[in-house]
């Protein structure tokens, strides 16, 4: 089914005389689009659903329900269109464009609170407590089945994590979860990297269940996580 | 400039290089679709739905353009942002959902020598808007796009609520002046 049309004729070169007239000059990805200048841009939205989000962006997005709010729309529209859009666009026809997350997966935001994370020897081998949240798509947060989320990659979890419901705008409704794993070990390339006094930037992933959902439906995310040799930190 | 926006005008350069290139067109959708749907999801919170066929919309004008050829003194990026978001305004319209930033476009189509027709006139109005300051931006938009009540507009952004019908009057007086140069 051909969903969008191309709609009334525009005079391209009365706009155009418009559009250099009335130009911003900043670039229009790279501003906020929040209720000030410190929320995220387009450019910071897309870049913490493909990275995770640390630091200054996470404590802001923790504390701005405009950005969680922004965020959180964004997973819900897909990145990439489908293989014939552009084709069909070609032809002045657009095919209807499936986001292929919406039948199995509920993609999260996955937050840490510092880009980069200081573990000792000991700690990486399984004694790692640590704390991360998620930004849901889904709406329904309650119905997390909080005892099925588990990280793996670099950080691999061990135990059930305790959740802490966030409602940032008092309104009834979790705007994320801050998770807290008990205890946890690297993967072994990290541990490796930390024995020999080396940062290594690597990947955690991020996964669990839903109640009550009538098909298998499973929350997945990821973030990039530096990691160094606390000691090394202490000392520099 | 972001290395994402340097990538971005580079695609679209090639696309007015050679418009009917598929793939440059590709190159260009994979750039420009995340960001402007990040703009877009922000424009409209309701329902992200709208969004995507706002984007199909959007995409066949820019083709058009592509063929027109690029003109000097046109940012083509922060311009292809105006007509997806003025794309978006359309779809609302299509199923009939109140749009109350229609009264904004009334100083575009009042003097009959410059009258712009609908379209020309929403992405007018979006490319003046992008040149207020954001909370002005964020304001115009919330209230008259997304439909935010006043109170929650007033949550938001820390102020009393008599304050915001103030708020939103000087930042309509801002664009107008920006539409009328």
């Amino acid at each position: 089914m051909t969903k969008a049309a191309a709609g009334p004729e525009i005079d391209v070169g009365r706009i155009l005389e418009i559009a250099e007239a009335i130009a911003p000059e900043t670039s229009v990805f790279d501003t906020s689009l929040g209720i000030d200048d410190a929320c995220l841009s387009a450019e910071k939205q897309v870049q913490v659903l493909h990275q995770g989000v640390h630091g200054e962006d996470a404590a802001h997005l923790m504390g701005c329900a405009t950005c969680a709010e922004n965020v959180r729309n964004l997973q819900s529209v897909s990145f990439k269109s489908n293989r014939d859009f552009v084709g069909n666009a070609l032809k002045r026809t657009v095919s209807e464009n499936v986001n292929p997350f919406k039948e199995e997966f509920f993609p999260v935001v996955l937050a840490f609170p510092e880009k980069m994370m200081g573990v000792t020897e000991e700690e990486g081998r399984g004694s790692l407590a640590f704390t991360c949240s998620i930004f849901p798509v889904s709406s329904n947060l309650d119905e997390i089945d909080v005892s099925s989320i588990q990280t793996s990659g670099a950080i691999v979890s061990e135990g059930i994590p305790t959740a802490e419901f966030i409602d940032l705008n008092e309104n009834g409704s979790i705007d994320f979860v801050r998770l807290t794993f008990p205890k946890g070990h690297l993967a072994d390339r990290v541990q490796q990297a930390i024995g020999r006094n080396q940062n290594v930037v690597d990947t955690v992933r991020i996964d669990g269940n839903f109640f009550r959902q009538k098909a298998k439906k499973r929350l997945v995310g990821q973030a990039r996580i530096e990691f160094a040799n606390r000691i090394d930190l202490s000392q520099s | 400039m972001s290395d994402n926006t340097a990538a971005v005008r580079s695609a679209i350069a090639r696309c007015f290089a050679d418009p009917q290139n598929e793939a440059h067109l590709r190159q260009f959708d994979e750039l420009f679709r995340p960001l402007v749907m990040a703009i877009l999801v922000s424009l409209y919170r309701k329902d992200t739905a709208f969004v995507e066929d706002a984007y199909q919309s959007a995409f066949i004008k820019y083709i058009r353009i592509f063929e027109n050829g690029r003109k000097d003194g046109v940012v083509y990026d922060a311009y292809f942002v105006a007509i997806a978001k003025n794309s978006l305004l359309d779809e609302l319209r299509r199923k009939s959902k109140q749009v109350h930033l229609d009264e904004m476009f009334s100083p575009l189509s009042s003097t009959p020598s410059s009258a712009l027709n609908e379209q020309e006139a929403g992405i007018a109005f979006f490319q003046a808007l992008s040149t207020l300051d954001r909370r002005c931006q964020f304001l115009i938009e919330s209230f008259y796009v997304t439909g935010m009540s006043q109170e929650e507009l007033a949550k938001r952004l820390k102020v009393q609520a008599q304050s915001v019908p103030m708020l939103l009057s000087r930042c309509r007086e801002g664009l107008k002046s920006r539409l009328k140069k």
